[in-house]
């Protein structure tokens, strides 16, 4: 998962970007308005978090500005001030959800995971194929009860193609949400984490659930239970 | 404060002196006193000139008369004495002439016109007691003339026309006349030049108060006094009154506002003090810290939203709470979509109220907030007049609030610092803003079984 972190206090950006990371997300993130808009329109996020008073171009006119581009992904805003206008206004402009700065972590993870959750048509944190069951808000995965220990960058992968089940994901789109720019997109790296995946998943060869289209990516294949 | 802004002017002298009150006076009084000292002094001269001409007429037929009494007719030829009781009519040019005609031929002329030629005469026919008055020149002058004609009866029985002719010189009357002007004119200017000076020595006095008014003022500025003094006359005091009770509604609110700072700052030391002592005991509790920095964010957000509720009171407009609630259940809809909610409203339209729309949106919002947060399914909000107050009800089918619990959420002014973390401001928040405006707040349980919060905001009278 790909977010997008548009935040003007230095320190807040950087320990909200290390938060969000720690949690597994790719994060950019962005310190003015007009950085924020142009990266908010030209990358395909998951998730924007934006706070409201932004030097060059505001939140509320941001946000406008990018949900007029057709831009669908959650946004939730970040205010200071906290009285009923400015939220309405930002929910009116076409945020999601709001959160009141400060805020705990904890907070923040929480929202984080429903705007993301409810974005992919998922209503239940637990997201169960069959035998395997994908808890987003613990970021587990386990298969007849048992949990696996999988990396994040695996448990990533993974949590991309069961939000989009039944669609065929390329390679290129999966290491656009998952890794950061600077990433090497070299096409084995994601072969490899497909392969352990697959293993772990599925260590007899049964239930098949990640699907290779040749030449175009993969596809979870099970259907929800 | 407000920063004003000083509009552009030309630099122009004359437009200039428009800023002060005197000079336009002065302006006004230098421009049109002129034109009325000049009316009334050419309609002075006008009757005066007027009643020259009217008492020269009279003099001149008191003339006329003596002549007549005077003039005798034997055998058929009239006859005037040699020595004529007007000494000027036996003086030669005296400049009273006088003479009689009769068919034509001057039959009489007085001794003073022995060496002077008499214009034309007025060939009109005689008629019997006519008279014509005219203006001509005898000699070179300007002279007034006067005719009269009588028919005289002869000792024959035959009737006679004849026609006495009074010649007056007018030099001496214009001269008067000209000294007059003189005098008048004289008068006259030296009258508006007097005037235009007592008035503005009447402007100075008169505006003397506002300079008063000035120096009051620096005195307010310089904190020596604390209003203004209303020894002012009637025109300016309630200026003063009004200006007075502002500053007095000003200082109360820095008041408030010193207080609200004080408490904050206040009631923020002991969550400082708290985090200190942890951190020199030497083992750093994150709950504890946790928990403290909880604390002053309810302080801060509590004396933050009271300042917003407390400022805008003073601007009171009509606002439509329809929208309002429309808006935030729109908002709280998105908020709170996984629980897929079923909101129903039923609003009076309009629902009218005067006040602050964003005392309004802070107090609904957070009631609303609330429902949806607390409801299981179900959010009712209702509005609607009665007995001269707004009522909204917000019901939900949560879990409802326990009645032992019910008068402390309420609790007015319960202090953010003093309430336990956790409980929340927004309810605090709602009671403030209410009891500002006189309403209340109360909290049932709804006919789904859950909480009913029930707003009363009586409604100022429509005068």
């Amino acid at each position: 998962m790909r977010l997008l972190v548009i935040e003007d206090e230095p320190q807040l950006n950087e320990s909200l970007c290390l938060f969000l990371q720690q949690q597994g997300y790719v994060v950019d993130s962005a310190a003015d308005g007009k950085e924020g808009l142009y990266l908010a329109e030209e990358h395909p996020y998951d998730l924007a978090i934006v706070d409201l008073g932004l030097p060059e171009i505001d939140g509320i006119e941001l946000i406008k500005q990018v949900r007029q581009k057709q831009k669908s992904y959650p946004i939730l805003i970040l205010t200071a001030r906290g009285n009923w206008q400015d939220k309405v206004s930002g929910l009116e402009a076409g945020a999601d959800d709001y959160l009141v700065k400060p805020f705990h972590n904890e907070e923040l993870r929480a929202r984080v995971n429903a705007l993301i959750r409810r974005s992919t048509g998922h209503a239940s944190p637990v997201l169960e194929f069959g035998p395997i069951a994908l808890d987003t808000a613990a970021k587990t995965v386990s298969v007849n009860g048992q949990v696996l220990e999988l990396t994040s960058f695996e448990y990533n992968t993974l949590e991309y193609l069961v939000h989009h089940a039944g669609k065929v994901i390329s390679k290129i789109e999966l290491t656009e949400h998952l890794y950061d720019q600077d990433f090497d997109r070299d096409s084995n790296t994601i072969e490899v984490f497909i392969g352990r995946l697959r293993k772990k998943l599925d260590p007899d060869g049964e239930l098949k659930p990640i699907a290779t289209m040749r030449g175009q990516g993969y596809r979870f294949t099970l259907e929800r239970t | 404060m407000l920063a004003l802004k000083k509009p552009r002017r030309p630099n122009w002298k004359f437009v200039k002196n428009f800023d002060s009150l005197s000079g336009r006076l002065i302006i006004a009084s230098v421009l049109v006193l002129p034109i009325f000292v000049l009316m009334s002094g050419v309609a002075l001269d006008r009757s005066f000139a007027r009643s020259q001409e009217v008492a020269e007429l009279e003099r001149m037929r008191v003339q006329v008369y003596l002549l007549l009494g005077a003039a005798e007719i034997f055998d058929g030829q009239i006859w005037l004495p040699d020595q004529l009781q007007e000494p000027r009519f036996n003086q030669p040019e005296s400049g009273l002439y006088a003479r009689v005609t009769g068919n034509d031929q001057v039959l009489w002329q007085s001794p003073s016109a022995l060496m002077t030629t008499f214009p034309e005469s007025n060939a009109s026919p005689l008629f019997t007691g006519q008279e014509i008055y005219w203006s001509t020149t005898v000699g070179d002058k300007a002279a007034k003339a006067l005719s009269f004609d009588v028919a005289w009866d002869t000792e024959d029985g035959l009737e006679k026309n004849y026609r006495f002719e009074v010649y007056h010189d007018q030099t001496a009357v214009t001269a008067e006349r000209a000294s007059y002007q003189r005098q008048l004119w004289r008068w006259l200017g030296s009258m508006t030049i007097l005037l235009i000076v007592i008035q503005w020595a009447i402007q100075l006095w008169g505006l003397r108060p506002l300079k008063g008014l000035a120096d009051d003022l620096g005195k307010l500025h310089s904190g020596e006094n604390l209003t203004l003094s209303e020894n002012y006359p009637a025109e300016i005091k309630p200026v003063i009154q009004n200006l007075n009770e502002v500053l007095v509604a000003e200082r109360e609110q820095r008041d408030r506002y010193r207080h609200t700072l004080g408490d904050l700052a206040h009631s923020l030391k002991t969550p400082l003090a708290v985090i200190r002592s942890n951190l020199s005991s030497g083992e750093l509790q994150r709950s504890v810290v946790n928990e403290q920095i909880t604390r002053m964010d309810d302080i801060v957000r509590h004396q933050l939203q009271r300042s917003v509720s407390q400022s805008g009171n003073s601007v009171k407009r009509q606002c439509d709470l329809k929208p309002i609630i429309e808006r935030l259940l729109t908002a709280l809809g998105k908020v709170y979509r996984d629980k897929n909610l079923t909101i129903t409203t039923d609003l009076a339209e309009p629902c009218m109220m005067a006040g602050d729309e964003s005392d309004f949106m802070e107090m609904l919002g957070n009631l609303l907030d609330n429902a949806c947060k607390y409801t299981h399914q179900q959010v009712h909000v209702a509005a609607y007049e009665q007995a001269e107050e707004l009522v909204i009800n917000i019901s939900d089918d949560g879990p409802g609030v326990p009645e032992h619990k019910r008068a402390t959420i309420l609790q007015r002014g319960a202090r953010a610092d003093t309430a336990q973390s956790g409980q929340g401001i927004g309810l605090a928040v709602v009671v403030d803003i209410l009891s500002s405006y006189g309403g209340s707040l109360t909290v049932d349980e709804s006919h789904f079984g859950g909480a009913e919060f029930t707003i009363e905001l009586p409604i100022p009278s429509r005068a």
